[in-house]
């Protein structure tokens, strides 16, 4: 008796097992044949609001033009997607915009009328999960919606660490100073935002910069006062000249770097001596920042301290130093004293430079 | 008690083990689907706000040498490099790496890149074979390619190391494809999360796939049956397998994986003497980075995505698990003393067992099973309806977890698939088990037991030139 309930017992096991296999195949065609008809809905939709935009933006008349917008307008009715893909297609427009006639420009302030995005997105933005509020905090941001701050403040308390990001994002592409300063001041000892994104971050500011870098110099410990001055080193902010001298006399690596980098992007022959005087730095990567900083400078006092640095212990920093001087000295006078000199090493540097550039230039030197 | 007694209560009692050891087995796979599942759900309402966290265009991704080791690639690696020189990343420069290629490997790439070798300091940080020259061209300014003694894949990446300019550095396989997305996925990883020292890809199999300048383009059925088994395959073991493991994750492709550069030097670089070095890298990280008691994250990504050829003869295909079983029995092997340790954590107390127990051992169990099952039959030491019983649950939970990893895609790449293909394809989920499945652990069988004979070498595999239609057409 018992070995027969063990038997039955198995095979009805099997015929559950055969049944969930039965189940699993159902899953599988739904599946398939719903992300097929998503796919092919999608790519119409993206099509047809393409179109239909196109046909806006080219329409010859403003009673035709707003014909269009109207049948635009019908087609996305309340659908929040179709609504979306507009909003998605009228970025793409406005980046291009610079490039459009005026007429197409104001067809494209007449768009942006009628889409009124941010009731839109501040609406996502109440109501949708954080996924949702991630995304329309981004959008809020790309409309420059001043005016939502304050609901987006909030967000940057929340646990999430994907939310937290796209609302700092998005308040400093709102110009923000107090809530990116505050994130900032967050990350001077939590690391679960890397380095660069915080130079991410403090790139999108579209605030007073020069300001926002005295604000974080001053408030801030090294390591956030290293990544301001390198995330506004391409600006070359000469109201911050004095603070970058500041910054060299760190003992913190990063931030003498990032100081000496910064100051060597404004090429000014007034910091010659501090970047000769930066030559002689402990730190490898201090003297190669300065070798750039003397080579922008190109002056012929520069070109000495250069081929003081061909001799340099590190191979990166007599390398960049024979290659600034090649690339500098066009009457190839340093040049001949680096070679003619007693240092071997310094005059392979220059050589290699010289190898390089002449293969670059397809056999000619300059 | 006479030797056919002892014979017989052996052959019993394995019958058991046998039985429970797959069934077992067959239930950890479906909770790594179930894991695997809700992880891709996870991911997907992550996708909605996704785009605003990749740098397509920023400056601050961190740069990435892609390493290419090449050994007699003559057919491929061409092109590969072409399309990685196309790749959508800020900074990335690529280091192809011939690792003493008796093929035309080296010449091809001189000539077609029109190279010119260059003098310069390698910083050397981990030993290699000696390197014969190092090669440039300006026109490419990215692109720079070594010549050197053969010393294995290992060593090659080594080298490539050794040359490599930036702080992340690729490793992949001079035939395979990644998507122009792909290492910005993976580089993402990197900035949004610091403790990232590992990122994978998912790698699928490109037999009848369309792929245009690195783009995936049109999925269409590969004619051969072993080039389909292996695409069901690859979604049941790779996607759901390594979705499931998250952080203790042991294995990130040799053909797709972006790592720390710091990190591997500091762990003391590729193991040169040994064939499975895509797993034994990620264990020395984990085993690194636990003792020096450093916060680290391993990742795999599905979405970024690299194509590679599957091997399509049986040959190809028994050369290519031999391979893998040897590389895993030699990680293993040479990791030990973390299995079981809780020093460790989840990868010495639960990733480390699973790969002895069912991934090595598997092998072994399965195959001895597959003659003592049906010698105890004859023996009338089995009751031939359990084993019937048995063998349809067997059999239909292997089809369920096939299905299971087609849905799992299904859930990845939406679209990618039309229905009628993904159903069409389901069909080899069932069909897999009666000869493929077996011929498989066959070959795993054959890497436990000639172990030493084919431990360090490359292997080769026949290759055709990759989407050798679609290339020529775009050249």
């Amino acid at each position: 008796m018992a070995e027969f309930s063990y038997e039955i017992l198995a095979a009805i096991l099997v015929l559950v097992f055969i049944l969930a296999l039965c189940f699993e195949y159902l899953w599988l065609y739904i599946l398939s044949r719903k992300n097929e008809e998503t796919d092919l809905q999608m790519g119409e939709i993206n099509a047809r609001i393409h179109s239909m935009l196109e046909s806006f933006l080219y329409s010859p008349t403003p009673a035709s033009r707003e014909a269009e917008l109207d049948a635009l307008f019908e087609y996305i009715g309340e659908d929040a997607f179709k609504k979306n893909e507009t909003v998605v297609q009228f970025i793409q427009l406005m980046r291009i915009s610079a490039d459009l006639p005026e007429e197409k420009q104001a067809s494209l302030g007449q768009l942006y009328d009628r889409l009124d995005p941010i009731p839109f997105y501040a609406e996502r933005l109440e109501k949708g999960n954080r996924y949702e509020k991630s995304y329309a905090v981004r959008r809020l941001a790309d409309f420059m919606a001043r005016e939502k701050i304050g609901d987006i403040r909030p967000l940057l308390e929340d646990k999430h660490a994907d939310l937290v990001y796209n609302a700092a994002m998005a308040l400093s592409e709102l110009g923000d100073e107090e809530s990116v300063v505050t994130f900032a001041k967050k990350c001077e000892s939590n690391h679960l935002y890397s380095h660069r994104v915080l130079l991410e971050l403090l790139q999108a500011y579209s605030g007073d910069r020069v300001q926002m870098v005295r604000r974080l110099y001053e408030s801030c410990n090294d390591y956030i006062r290293a990544t301001a001055v390198k995330a506004y080193t391409g600006d070359r902010l000469e109201a911050l000249a004095g603070l970058y001298m500041d910054g060299m006399d760190s003992r913190d690596g990063n931030l003498k770097i990032a100081c000496v980098k910064a100051l060597a992007q404004f090429g000014d022959p007034q910091y010659e001596h501090t970047m000769a005087v930066a030559l002689n730095d402990k730190n490898w990567i201090v003297r190669l920042a300065a070798v750039s900083g003397l080579e922008k400078i190109g002056t012929p006092t520069a070109l000495e301290a250069l081929v003081h640095a061909t001799q340099d212990e590190e191979w990166w920093v007599r390398s960049a130093a024979a290659r600034a001087i090649v690339q500098i000295d066009e009457d190839l006078v340093y040049v001949e004293k680096v070679l003619g000199g007693y240092d071997k090493y310094a005059a392979d540097a220059v050589k290699n430079a010289l190898y390089k550039q002449v293969k670059m230039n397809g056999g000619a030197l300059q | 008690m006479t030797i056919l007694n002892i014979v017989r209560l052996f052959i019993h009692f394995f019958n058991y083990f046998c039985m429970a050891y797959t069934l077992l087995l067959s239930v950890i796979y479906l909770i790594q689907l179930l894991i695997a599942l809700k992880r891709v759900r996870r991911q997907d309402k992550q996708k909605i706000s996704e785009d605003y966290m990749r740098y397509a265009d920023s400056q601050n991704l961190l740069p990435i040498s892609l390493i290419i080791p090449a050994h007699n690639e003559q057919e491929n690696i061409v092109n590969n490099v072409k399309n990685l020189l196309k790749l959508d990343y800020p900074e990335f420069e690529v280091i192809v790496v011939n690792d003493g290629s008796t093929d035309s490997t080296h010449r091809n790439m001189i000539e077609s890149f029109g190279l010119y070798p260059i003098e310069g300091a390698v910083k050397v940080k981990i030993p290699t074979q000696e390197i014969l020259g190092v090669y440039y061209n300006a026109d490419y300014p990215n692109l720079y390619y070594i010549d050197k003694e053969s010393g294995g894949k290992s060593d090659a990446l080594n080298a490539g190391i050794n040359l490599s300019r930036y702080p992340l550095f690729a490793c992949l396989d001079a035939d395979s494809r990644i998507e122009r997305d792909a290492l910005l996925i993976l580089g993402n990883e990197f900035l949004k999360d610091t403790t990232t020292v590992v990122a994978g890809g998912f790698v699928r199999i490109a037999n009848g796939s369309l792929i245009e300048d690195g783009q995936w383009k049109r999925f269409e059925l590969p004619k051969r049956m072993v080039e389909r088994f292996q695409i069901v395959e690859y979604f049941r073991s790779f996607l759901a397998g390594r979705l499931a493991w998250g952080k203790a994750l042991l294995i990130v492709s040799g053909a797709f994986g972006v790592f720390n550069k710091q990190v591997v030097i500091d762990a003391g670089g590729y193991k040169t003497n040994t064939i499975g070095e895509d797993m034994e890298i990620v264990v020395r990280i984990h085993r690194f980075m636990r003792t020096h008691k450093r916060k680290y994250t391993v990742k795999f990504c599905p979405e970024a995505i690299c194509w590679t050829q599957g091997p399509m003869s049986l040959r190809d295909l028994q050369v290519q698990r031999r391979r893998w079983q040897i590389g895993l029995f030699d990680t293993l092997r040479a990791h030990i003393l973390m299995t079981f340790n809780p020093v460790f954590g989840s990868v010495g107390l639960l990733s480390l067992p699973y790969s002895w127990l069912f991934e090595f051992l598997g092998a072994v169990v399965e195959t001895l099973g597959y003659f003592i099952i049906p010698l105890s039959l004859l023996l009338g030491e089995l009751n031939l309806y359990f084993f019937v019983l048995y063998f349809c649950m067997a059999t239909i939970l292997g089809i369920m977890l096939s299905v299971g990893g087609i849905i799992l895609e299904q859930n990845t790449r939406k679209g990618c698939m039309s229905s009628r293909q993904a159903m069409k394809l389901s069909l080899y989920a069932i069909l897999e088990n009666f000869g493929y499945r077996q011929l498989i652990t066959l070959f795993r069988f054959g890497g436990v037991v000639r172990y030493r004979k084919y431990k360090g070498s490359w292997g080769r595999i026949q290759r055709r030139e990759f989407n050798a239609r679609v290339e020529r057409k775009s050249s």
